[in-house]
């Protein structure tokens, strides 16, 4: 008989398997073309969309939608591709019978799927880092152009450390404000105490601090990185004004270390803003400080409107940490788990249907992953939405939207590009969550549905013996 | 050659509509033996369901009812599958792939090292005779050298078990010969051969034992030179016989037997015939391509192998 073969149970043989499968998509999307379309879809909309899309003129709008509409617009492309490749790359193999050649060879069906699963990731993987370059190179070119305005772009290419105020768990104030009204005997009789906590939690959760004309309001700020040695850092504010949509923000910021009886650095701010108002600010005494502490005396007219503030959602100071391109990276880096996830749904539904099958249900799948709970609310008739109970099918729509909502949470829930656009470092916390859930469980559990039915399916289906 | 090398018994499959009602009867009761070291021809018309019961064996269907073994064990087993060269009816190779880089792929799957897989690449681009299209594209190619190609994918792995689908399928007479030659020396070499043909003479040739399907049904298993024995007829042969002897045996013969007897002059097989004259329009000109079969046997021998070749 002939020679014992290394494949049979050996980890270098299996990974041999693994790679030459990989090896094979890579092959395979390069020479049909796919990715030479693909690099020119993608080059017309890194080229494309910054012509197309003027922004309000600001160098913050053209950073966004430098950055942020050309790189969505890249991975909404690739995304769209991935799952497609996905499809195919199982579906159109048994559909032409070609994998008859490879199913007899001593692979097993997760080894065929973690070789194309990881071809893709590799060509999504140099893709993206392409539109990467393309998108820093045109960013680098727009800031050599000069902006309009004052703000120089390269002070818009940042990457720095979010720091919250210190402030107790809205858990723990409502648990405070819980017991106060107890004790005084004035919780609401018509409510469950359980139901009326959660309410108080949201409350303290989303509550207001007003600010009145001529008042000061001081928060205390544990850094997640220290200031940096120039003493550079930024404080950020988002004001409401009852009833308002602009708010006439006229004071003065004000930064000290903790305990320290002077100020360090004082900026006046006279502003009508509608979004948030981000204070440069440079104290080289704060250089290295671990805390702040950062005050607003608001000088307004008398008679003008108390400014609002929610201190756990408005209030930030930025230091910052790494570097724009290691930034850029890291957004990459997580768009790429979301790739990872695509490229695993549209290779098992490639595995379990045809390739029109896979394709077209892949495609449903994924707009209805689009459809967030609220939209789907929004979406039903008002009869459905109201207080009325919603009919069998819709309330079947709902329940199967929360749960697919639910299900990808973890890995759309944070936003990489958002933090990226605002100047802000993605956190680690979120790249880690992202590849826990787009590169680990759902291709996990993805795979073994995968394997489960290719070794229960017939790959070389005919209707007439032969 | 006690231990069958492919067992199946009671081997039933039924191809079933959406709806899973049984649809089309493709195998029926087949209980087939291969032992190890034989050539086994599997024949029968067109729908008879050798492509379905080859299929059986490599996994790629699963029975209806009835069990089959392969090398011992059931057919989706890995280490069974470590063992099997396999060659489909239709090759399905990627077009994109050049010989060369579709051997190593194969050869990769079996988790042969880079030093082997490269070294049993090379030797079979050889023994194919397709080396100056070694870093051609598949898709490029006739289907005959596409045949090749599929040939060396199934020979990757020096297996034990070589599964034939329609082996001769697209070649020209030269190369089929080249292919039969093959399998004998396969045979000769210790490896179990299924094959299957339209072209019985191809079986003829080389196997051992014949199985005939009809209508998904075993109709007759056996030795080939049993199987085509007539017991009741003797022919003899003889050289150098003029003409009035040959009328004075027959006349002698029918005489004898009161049966009418057949005289006539033997004559070689078409395919014989044409090898000659492509022989000797080889030794005026350049040959074109041939398989080399024996080199890659010798290069890439098991180490239980058969050496009575």
């Amino acid at each position: 008989m002939g020679e014992a073969l290394p494949s049979g149970g050996r980890w270098p043989g299996k990974l041999r398997a693994i790679m030459a499968v990989a090896g094979l998509s890579v092959r395979a999307a390069v020479r049909s073309r796919v990715v030479l379309s693909l690099v020119l879809l993608l080059v017309a909309g890194v080229i494309g969309i910054p012509q197309l899309v003027a922004g309000d003129g600001s160098p913050a709008s053209a950073l966004q939608v430098r950055l942020c509409y050309t790189l969505a617009t890249s991975v909404v492309v690739l995304g769209l591709v991935t799952l497609w490749a996905a499809c195919a790359a199982f579906g159109l193999e048994i559909d032409s019978r070609r994998i008859e050649l490879t199913a007899v060879k001593p692979v097993q069906p997760w080894m065929l799927w973690l070789g194309r699963w990881l071809g893709i990731l590799l060509l999504d993987a140099v893709l993206l880092a392409g539109v990467a370059i393309a998108v820093r190179v045109q960013l680098l070119g727009y800031a050599a152009a000069g902006l309009p305005g004052a703000t120089n772009a390269a002070v818009l290419l940042l990457s720095r450390a979010v720091s919250q105020p210190l402030l107790p768990a809205p858990e723990d104030e409502a648990r405070q404000i819980f017991e106060q009204l107890r004790q005084s005997q004035r919780l609401p009789a018509d409510e469950a105490p359980e139901t009326f906590f959660r309410k108080l939690v949201q409350q303290c959760r989303y509550r207001y601090q007003p600010i009145h004309p001529g008042e000061s309001a001081l928060w205390r700020f544990p850094l997640a990185h220290p200031v940096a040695t120039d003493g550079r850092f930024w404080v950020r504010l988002r004001f409401d004004t009852g009833g308002q949509s602009l708010a006439d923000v006229r004071g003065l910021c004000r930064v000290r270390r903790p305990g320290a009886t002077t100020w360090a650095a004082e900026v006046a701010v006279n502003e009508l803003i509608r979004n948030e108002l981000e204070i440069p600010i440079t104290a080289r005494s704060l250089a290295q400080a671990p805390e702040l502490e950062v005050a607003f005396l608001y000088q307004a007219d008398a008679k003008a409107a108390p400014l609002l503030v929610q201190p756990r959602t408005a209030l930030a100071v930025l230091t910052p940490l790494g570097t724009f391109n290691g930034n850029l990276a890291r957004v990459m880096v997580a768009q790429l788990a979301i790739l990872a996830a695509l490229a695993a749904l549209g290779l098992t539904l490639g595995a379990c249907f045809s390739f029109p099958v896979a394709a077209f249900v892949a495609t449903a799948v994924l707009l209805a992953l689009l459809v967030t709970p609220d939209d789907a609310r929004e979406l039903l008739p008002t009869r459905l939405a109201g207080e009325a109970p919603p009919g069998l099918v819709a309330g079947m729509a709902l329940g199967v939207n929360r749960t697919m909502a639910a299900v990808i949470r973890p890995l759309v829930q944070p936003e990489p590009l958002t933090h990226a656009v605002a100047g802000e470092r993605v956190p680690a916390s979120d790249l880690c969550q992202m590849w826990l859930w787009g590169g680990a469980v759902y291709p996990l559990v993805l795979a073994w549905l995968a394997s489960a039915v290719l070794r229960r399916r017939e790959l070389s289906r005919q209707m007439a013996g032969g | 050659m006690n231990t069958p090398v492919i067992e199946t018994c009671g081997l039933r499959k039924t191809f079933c509509d959406f709806w899973h009602r049984p649809k089309v009867e493709a195998v029926v009761s087949l209980d087939l033996q291969v032992q190890a070291g034989e050539v086994f021809g599997l024949l029968g018309p067109n729908g008879s369901g050798k492509s379905t019961t080859i299929k059986l064996l490599l996994g790629l269907l699963h029975p209806s009812a009835g069990t089959i073994a392969v090398l011992g064990r059931p057919p989706t087993d890995v280490q069974v599958k470590a063992r099997i060269g396999y060659l489909p009816e239709v090759s399905h190779l990627h077009a994109f792939l050049t010989p060369r880089e579709t051997l190593r792929y194969y050869g990769s799957l079996f988790g042969l090292d880079a030093p082997t897989c490269r070294q049993r690449t090379e030797a079979l681009l050889d023994m194919v005779d397709l080396r100056r299209a070694a870093d051609r594209p598949v898709g490029e190619f006739s289907k005959g050298m596409a045949r090749r190609v599929g040939l060396a994918q199934a020979l990757v792995n020096n297996p034990d078990l070589l599964i034939l689908d329609e082996p001769t399928s697209g070649l020209d007479p030269v190369a089929c010969r080249e292919v039969k030659d093959l399998v004998r020396l396969l045979a000769r070499a210790g490896k179990t051969i299924l094959l299957t043909s339209h072209l019985l003479a191809d079986i003829e040739d080389v196997a051992d034992r014949v199985a005939i399907l009809h209508g998904g049904r075993l109709q007759a298993e056996g030795r080939v030179a049993d199987l085509l024995r007539r017991a009741d007829a003797v022919r003899f042969q003889v050289e150098g016989l003029t003409v009035d002897a040959a009328a004075a045996i027959r006349q002698e013969l029918e005489m004898r037997t009161q049966c009418p007897v057949a005289l006539d002059h033997p004559a070689m097989d078409l395919e014989t015939y044409f090898l000659q004259v492509v022989a000797r329009a080889a030794n005026r000109d350049t040959v074109t391509t041939h398989f080399r079969p024996a080199e890659f046997l010798l290069a890439n021998r098991g180490p239980g192998a058969r050496t009575d070749g």
